[in-house]
């Protein structure tokens, strides 16, 4: 009877041990926008952008348009892509949560290279501890003449043991 | 020892089994070799008559004796046992104790965004990067002479 105990108590510990340290699932949102300086008085943002006006508040531009907006599950397994337009791709790997509660990401926006257009380089290659659902700008990347793309970006982690 | 065809009858008279007690007697008188043998037989049955008895166990001690060889046996089987069962206990409530603290006590307080490194393969192109406590961290990509 003790033996069995035991080893049911072993199991469950074994059990609640690979619970608590599992791969977490996790989200990347991302809000990716057109800006540009026109002749208008007040800033203007498209609609759906309103959560992230006070972001791009303080940006040199005037005129915010969507290019596209959306959550994106991230794979646990190997690297997500996610198409931000015809140019540019946003390359992720799997988040890796460090001692201190935040999570170890790597980013890639990728783009056609100039001489050839069939490869892709890095325009950005980016390492970042991130904390969970706290934005983070990504700024500069041309668009058309005077256009400027910017990305504004944040994780989501869902796990048992998650602190904030 | 030469052997007469009387010596089976000889032995069944140390016996006290014989068909015909004054012949054989007889025999004995003038047979040497039978006389011998006879007298061979008489001294093993006199040396085993002296041979003392075989103990014999009482009913009682029998038992007692069976009940000891089980309580010993039963008391070696059951202490290995335990001695596991309470190792695999031991590390089970390791283990919980060890993943409870994990939980509870969980990393401090989490500090904001922190830019660990930025590169790009645009020609002539320079990063920047900003990590504000406060303020959104921000990253922008300078590209020559066409910056926006």
């Amino acid at each position: 009877m003790l033996r069995i105990l035991s080893v049911t108590l072993l199991m469950l510990g074994v059990l609640f041990s690979l619970e608590c340290h599992g791969e977490p699932q996790s989200d990347l949102k991302m809000w990716a926008v057109e800006a540009s300086t026109e002749g208008k008085e007040r800033p203007t943002f498209d609609k759906g952008l309103e959560s992230i006006t006070a972001v791009l508040a303080p940006l040199p531009h005037n005129v915010y348009r969507k290019v596209s907006t959306g959550t994106h599950r991230l794979s646990t397994t190997g690297n997500t892509r996610i198409n931000i337009n015809k140019t540019y791709t946003l390359e992720t790997a799997s988040p890796v949560r460090s001692d201190d509660g935040r999570y170890r990401i790597q980013l890639r926006i990728l783009m056609p290279s100039t001489e050839t257009p069939e490869k892709e380089i890095k325009a950005l290659d980016i390492e970042v501890l991130l904390k969970p659902d706290k934005q983070f700008l990504v700024r500069g990347l041309k668009l058309e003449k005077g256009k400027e793309l910017v990305l504004v970006l944040s994780l989501s982690v869902m796990e048992n043991n998650t602190s904030e | 020892m030469s052997m007469c065809k009387w010596t089976n009858e000889v032995e069944r008279f140390a016996d006290g089994e014989a068909s015909d007690t004054p012949t054989v007697e007889a025999h004995l008188a003038t047979c040497a070799a039978c006389s011998q043998h006879h007298a061979t037989l008489l001294r093993f049955r006199t040396s085993l008559a002296a041979l003392p008895a075989a103990p014999v166990l009482s009913d009682e001690q029998f038992t007692a004796f069976m009940s000891g060889i089980e309580t010993e046996l039963s008391q070696k089987r059951r202490r290995p046992g335990g001695f596991w069962a309470l190792m695999s206990l031991s590390a089970a409530a390791l283990l919980i104790a060890l993943a409870t603290f994990s939980v509870f006590t969980g990393p401090g307080p989490v500090r904001a965004n922190e830019v660990e490194s930025v590169s790009t393969q645009i020609d002539g192109a320079t990063v920047h990067w900003d990590n504000s406590d406060d303020g959104v961290t921000t990253i922008w990509i300078s590209i020559g002479e066409d910056d926006v």
